[in-house]
């Protein structure tokens, strides 16, 4: 094993606003005082800190033509020139704190930034294409942080791609991925993510949206990869009006582990949240997923929801839902509905009688069931993608 | 084996969770032949079409089933449809996110039949038109949503895209209102030819009306009673199945 990375040190190498600096530094001694977190079913022990070297991996921001046109800024912020260090220093942290556990601090004291800014009135077609990838040997770190600003009335489209990584030891990999959107009033933002992380890798996820007056978050994620996985996702509702929607697709094979939150915090009056979640597992593959409605004083008239829809391929998988509720206003609505069930023998036997061999069959079953969620991806060729991970997850089962 | 005899039952003898269902039917369905078996509820016929078509939960306890002079019975549900045979559902279960477009595609590659993407669409809309249907059914998915009317034109849709030797059709009349039935029976008809035999499973004697079979069998508690040709079909409508429940106990029966 290699010397561990000294933190600081590698802090004061890096050529960068001096902001950043100061934020990594401070972020860097929080993580040194901070343990590793302890939560309910999901145990990331095996994460060996020790192992990993300086952090490295690519990053590639995409913007479309058109949006450069309509003044929209993308990209890592050592590259963007001083009139965008303020915004960017101002978001750093605010959504997702820094100091909130020893993986947030650390992707703070390490993290790459990226900053998108969609001016007030911009509505982009296409979608912005951010991918974030980790290096194939044991020992790599990559963390990002997504700083995005919607301005008033704006609509925009992300599409987040995490990959790569080991697939030999399982916790000598780490990538974490943070998202910090801020949603302004009328604004529409579409968040999408392919995540597929290799089998190796421990990740980490935590988007959080505050959505504005009437605006809207739409997070539309497939968590497919990685060998123990916590993400998920926050929409913070603070104005009236203002709508979330989740939409999670994940599929645990192998011995993989998924840990998936979604959480909707209702402040506003007539604020809207539906979170919808698609799991498979399959082999000895383990879910969780936690889908918390919080409803605070002031959210009258809120309207918060949530479904889950399970299917087992295998008898050693495991799923667990965890829905949670906790309201303190009245004249609200909250609900939660669950699913849970294997293939269907009637339907394999309808297939198998029109020439289907049983993995063809339970390919398409398990295709099928994605499909209503995967039907909304407005990439093709992301769509694609996606459905070609799912087709060598069940082949990876055979 | 008779040179280019499609389907062979012999003796077959089935049970359903230990019951005794099938009793020793023997019928041989020739290339371009039409048969219709005829019976009352709970006689066999569906026991029959499923246990044809591979079901595990149909167990086979005696007897033989040849298709093209080889046996069929050690082979899965998905090999016997390569080999040839086709079931239409008499309940046509839903498969969502399926869409019916590509899971006919699905299956024709699974024949070794893959055909050009321009091709397979063309020929699928014709078949969609000669079914009087609309053209968006491709998109949908499986059987999600569809009338009992839909579900049968959407077997009988599989079947003229599969082109079988053999298919089974069990009560694909059965809830479907007259105009249905017509839709359907054409549909059949047009796929008829010597290439392709057909058993009729069903209650009713509607839909022979419209799909005029050359050969007519009555299967009452688990055996082929009666076997004739169409006039065995009025006979039926004339007289409902009671002559027959009294003959079979009178001793009459018998193959």
């Amino acid at each position: 094993m290699g010397v561990a990375l000294d933190m600081q040190k590698w802090i004061g190498a890096q050529r960068e606003p001096a902001w950043l600096g100061v934020r990594r530094r401070e972020a860097g001694t929080a993580e040194a005082d901070l343990e590793l977190p302890r939560w309910d079913r999901t145990d990331i022990s095996g994460l060996d800190l020790a192992a990993l070297r300086a952090p490295g991996g690519r990053i590639q921001v995409h913007l479309p033509p058109q949006a450069a046109q309509a003044g929209v800024v993308a990209g890592e912020v050592s590259t963007l020139g001083p009139e965008h260090q303020e915004v960017a220093a101002a978001e750093f942290g605010r959504l997702v704190p820094v100091a909130t556990g020893k993986l947030e601090a650390r992707n703070a004291a390490l993290g790459r930034v990226v900053l998108v800014l969609v001016p007030p009135g911009v509505a982009l077609e296409q979608p912005i294409e951010l991918v974030y990838e980790l290096p194939s040997d044991p020992g790599a770190q990559l963390h990002t942080r997504t700083l995005v600003l919607l301005g008033r009335g704006a609509e925009a489209r992300l599409l987040q791609r995490t990959l790569g990584g080991t697939t030999r030891t399982r916790g000598q990999a780490l990538a974490s991925a943070v998202v910090e959107a801020r949603v302004g009033d009328g604004a529409q933002l579409q968040f999408m993510e392919l995540q597929s992380w290799a089998d190796g890798v421990y990740a980490f996820g935590q988007r959080t949206a505050e959505v504005g007056r009437d605006a809207r978050v739409h997070w539309l994620l497939a968590e497919l990869g990685g060998g123990l996985v916590r993400s998920g996702t926050r929409s913070v509702l603070g104005a009236i009006g203002g709508g979330a929607l989740s939409q999670v697709v994940f599929f645990a094979s192998g011995a993989q582990h998924l840990d998936l939150l979604a959480t909707m915090v209702h402040q506003g009056q007539r604020t809207d949240g539906l979170m919808l979640a698609k799991g498979v597992v399959s082999g000895h593959g383990r879910s969780v997923y936690r889908g918390t409605s919080e409803i605070l004083r002031g959210a009258k008239g809120c309207n918060s929801q949530q479904k889950e829809n399970m299917l087992h391929l295998s008898p050693h998988a495991r799923s667990d839902a965890i829905p949670a509720l906790f309201i303190k206003e009245n004249e609200v609505q909250a609900g939660h509905a669950a699913t849970t069930g294997k293939l269907d023998e009637e339907q394999l036997f309808y297939l198998a009688s029109r020439g289907l061999p049983r993995r063809e069959a339970e390919r398409l079953v398990v295709q099928g069931f994605f499909a209503p969620l995967l039907e909304r991806i407005p990439v093709p060729a992301v769509r694609e993608a996606l459905v070609d991970l799912v087709d060598r997850k069940i082949d990876g089962e055979a | 084996m008779a040179e280019g005899l499609a389907l062979e039952i012999d003796n077959l003898q089935v049970a359903v969770e230990g019951k005794q269902i099938l009793r020793g039917v023997t019928l041989r369905v020739g290339p371009g032949e039409v048969h219709a078996v005829m019976g009352p509820n709970g006689s066999g016929k569906s026991t029959m079409a499923n246990t044809l078509a591979g079901h595990p939960r149909y167990e086979v306890t005696g007897g033989d089933v040849r298709l093209g002079g080889e046996s069929i019975l050690s082979l899965g549900a998905d090999e016997r449809a390569r080999a040839g045979l086709f079931l239409a559902f008499q309940y046509p279960v839903e498969v969502p996110g399926v869409k019916v477009a590509s899971f006919i595609n699905a299956a024709l590659k699974a024949r070794g039949r893959t055909l050009p993407f321009v091709q397979f669409r063309k020929l699928l809309l014709e078949k969609i038109a000669l079914l009087e249907w609309d053209e968006a059914v491709a998109a949908r998915y499986l059987n999600e949503g569809f009338s009992g009317g839909e579900r049968k034109r959407n077997e009988i849709l599989q079947m003229a895209m599969l082109e079988p030797r053999i298919a089974i059709m069990d009560e694909t009349d059965s809830g479907l209102d007259v105009d249905s039935i017509k839709i359907v029976s054409r549909g059949v008809n047009s796929l008829r030819g010597p290439n392709m035999g057909v058993l009729i499973i069903t209650h009713y004697e509607r839909i022979l009306r419209y799909i005029e079979p050359d050969f007519v069998h009555v299967m009452f508690e688990g055996r082929l009673v009666r076997s004739g040709g169409p006039e065995l079909v009025s006979e039926i409508e004339k007289r409902g199945y009671d002559w027959i429940r009294d003959e079979v106990a009178a001793g009459l029966g018998g193959q």
